[in-house]
């Protein structure tokens, strides 16, 4: 009962700063984003340092939400042109592809593709399926697996940086050499291929159950999507050689889990003791509906108490003018 | 006298507006045929792109082998090859495209008529108004 007290003070709380709480979440997030480009792959001095981030979080806080992943593409795509040419028109080659291909369809799913890159970074990508799973729709795997796709090219290009750099005149068959070096970081990296498919299926699975019309839908789907997780890695870590990484997976599935259930507390919180299903008709269907309450707390009632004189509590102020006429 | 009728009926104009308004504003100006013959055009270009792209990045990747075994390659063989690549891809790409913008027009038209609705009342309560005053 306290946690939903809580719960729904935090929702009220929400909605009454709401402008507010907008711009600050967007800050954070693009705080976040450019101070990580900037720590991870910040070849140029002028922009990779902390006011230029602050003032870009600042701006882009101002600016609708697909700002801080249009901002976040330039200030890569000025980096990679620091390092190399060739290694920047790669870049622009993929994010216009990821442009055309997706963005253009579906461009509320823009941030999502900056989201799951940064977690990745942190290591915390196992909470990308399901976050993405819980409350985006099934497509949005599209914008997670094209979030992992940069993720991966972008910590490529940074393990071969010295290698990318070292070529300092830079002939054709260097120029060759840099873009096959640049592009072996998507086409010859297995870890991408085993972190792409897992998250793609641990999503799905999330998202398929967490949509079934069944008893404690949510609470399924965390646990299906979380166990998806640590087999699909495991797996594919064992066939490629990388399972001392095994630990990390459990842990982070655990937080995933945990996280998970956060998620479902504040958008999900059902109580199935009190379901009802009814069934009703009207001329061209039969209807057979299964209602489940959400869990709610009425509101406290607030008593006054008065003491000493309270005549005068409740009266309008109007009768205080006749009574001053008088 | 705040009028609370028309202020609920303003307020879901005024909330369309911001939105969905720039969103859906072509419903309103499209037939449904033209709307997706629109975007279908637009695919075209962008599906051609893009294409192009992928077909870069591959060729560029394999440069080296493509270029020892360039002396035997069947040219005609794999231009054909790639023209066939082309029509798959444009017609899959097509293909999403009506799907998804005939799903979107249909939304929008819906959402459309519900703020008609809404702007309608609103113009007959202020109608009102003027007749009572």
């Amino acid at each position: 009962m306290k946690l939903l007290e809580i719960r729904n003070g935090i929702i009220r709380l929400c909605e009454k700063h709401d402008f507010f709480l907008r711009m600050l979440v967007k800050f954070v997030i693009a705080f976040v984003v450019f101070f990580t480009i900037n720590n991870y792959i910040g070849y140029y001095d002028k922009i990779s340092n902390l006011p230029a981030a602050i003032i870009l979080a600042c701006i882009c806080s101002l600016l609708p939400r697909d700002a801080i992943m249009w901002c976040a593409m330039v200030v890569v795509l000025i980096n990679m042109y620091e390092l190399s040419l060739e290694v920047m028109i790669v870049t622009l080659l993929l994010f216009t592809l990821f442009i055309m291909l997706y963005y253009r369809f579906a461009p509320q799913d823009g941030i999502l593709v900056v989201i799951s890159s940064i977690m990745l970074k942190y290591k915390m990508g196992y909470l990308v399926p399901m976050g993405t799973g819980l409350l985006r729709n099934i497509f949005s795997v599209i914008a997670v697996s094209i979030g992992t796709l940069i993720f991966y090219f972008l910590e490529g290009v940074r393990n071969n940086a010295a290698d990318l750099k070292n070529v300092m005149v830079a002939n054709s068959e260097e120029s060759s050499t840099k873009i096959t070096v640049a592009l072996d970081q998507i086409f010859g990296n297995r870890e991408l291929a085993v972190v792409m498919i897992v998250m793609v299926v641990a999503t799905i699975v999330v998202y398929v159950i967490r949509s079934r019309s069944i008893d404690n839908a949510w609470e399924i789907a965390i646990v299906a999507g979380a166990i998806t997780q640590i087999i699909g890695y495991i797996i594919g870590y064992m066939i490629i050689g990388m399972l001392d990484k095994s630990v990390e997976v459990v842990i982070g599935c655990i937080v995933a889990t945990i996280l998970g259930f956060v998620l479902k507390f504040f958008f999900m919180n059902l109580d199935y003791s009190r379901t009802e299903n009814v069934q009703f008709e009207d001329d061209s269907y039969y209807y057979y509906v299964k209602a489940v309450p959400k869990k709610t707390i009425q509101q406290q009632e607030k008593t006054v108490k008065h003491f000493g004189n309270t005549t005068n509590i409740g009266k309008e102020l109007s009768e205080y003018n006749k009574k001053d006429n008088q | 006298m705040i009028n609370e009728e028309r202020v609920r009926e303003l307020y879901h104009i005024a909330k369309y507006d911001m939105t969905q308004g720039t969103k859906n504003s072509q419903m309103g100006h499209f037939y449904r045929s033209d709307y997706i013959w629109k975007e279908l055009i637009k695919s075209f270009f962008t599906g051609t792109i893009s294409f192009a792209i992928i077909v870069i990045l591959i060729g560029i990747y394999y440069a080296k082998s493509i270029i020892k075994a360039f002396s035997s390659f069947d040219l005609e063989h794999i231009s054909i090859i790639m023209v066939i690549m082309y029509v798959i891809f444009m017609i899959v790409y097509f293909l999403i495209t009506y799907v998804v913008y005939y799903h979107r027009y249909t939304i929008g038209r819906r959402n459309l008529k519900e703020l008609y609705e809404h702007v309608k009342r609103a113009n007959k309560l202020y109608e009102d108004e003027e007749i009572n005053n």
